[in-house]
């Protein structure tokens, strides 16, 4: 045992500076785990709609959009309206592509559900392209959110 | 609802597109992005319920009334 006031002195010194030097780094470190974690969970959430906010156990949210994510895909495939292909020379194309990749899984689920094509020569085909566009948009809303929920950005 | 959705589509074998109302549809739209807004913006199920019940009436409310206001142009 040290009886030694001065060497303990110096013990609580040496600590305090390791604690000093340390701590900024391990923060950092922990910042960094947090933001690949927040990361997988916004990824979860875009693949399939709810699963971020479900991961993070929102229940209520991860149920809701998956519910009105699904729906609104859905119904715009059953009501035959037009799903962006990934390579379009057009910007809006481009942009369309964006809006209906959101909706994860549900995009690919596009050929199952639309087995005749998209058909926007009719009102209903028109509406149908604008449903699944939303779907991708809210989906993203939904993504968003999952980050900042992961982050513990956003408390709500 | 999705599998109500996908049995429809089933049935339907996708390629007759359902006959729907243009009030029909965008009452549908409005309906399901309110309640994805109020399970965003809002906490408590009471609170998410009169968030969606008001975005949906405010949704019909200005479709109606652009409706209106572009109904001149059409003849």
């Amino acid at each position: 045992m040290n009886n030694n006031p001065i060497d303990d002195a110096s013990e609580v010194t040496a600590t305090q500076t390791a604690v000093a030097v340390a701590g900024p780094a391990r923060r950092h470190e922990s910042a960094a785990r947090h933001a690949v974690l927040a990361l997988c969970f916004a990824i979860a959430a875009w693949i399939i709609p709810g699963l971020g906010h479900l991961a993070l156990k929102r229940w209520g949210r991860a149920l809701i959009f998956f519910a009105c994510v699904g729906c609104l895909a859905i119904t715009g495939y059953l009501l035959r309206g037009n799903v962006f292909p990934p390579r379009s020379s057009d910007l809006f194309d481009t942009l369309g592509f964006i809006a209906d990749a959101s909706a994860g899984i549900f995009y690919l689920l596009a050929k199952f559900f639309e087995r005749a094509g998209p058909d926007v020569s009719r009102a209903a085909g028109d509406y149908g392209t604008r449903f699944i566009a939303a779907a991708g948009i809210v989906n993203l809303l939904s993504v968003f959110d999952a980050y900042e929920i992961a982050l513990g950005r956003r408390t709500m | 609802m999705i599998a109500i959705s996908a049995v429809c589509a089933m049935i339907i074998g996708a390629h007759n597109p359902p006959r729907v109302s243009h009030f029909f549809a965008m009452s549908l739209f409005a309906l399901l992005v309110s309640i994805a807004l109020a399970g965003l913006t809002k906490r408590t199920a009471e609170e998410r319920t009169k968030y969606a019940v008001s975005c949906f009436l405010k949704f019909l409310a200005v479709a109606i009334a652009i409706g209106w206001l572009m109904y001149p142009f059409s003849h």
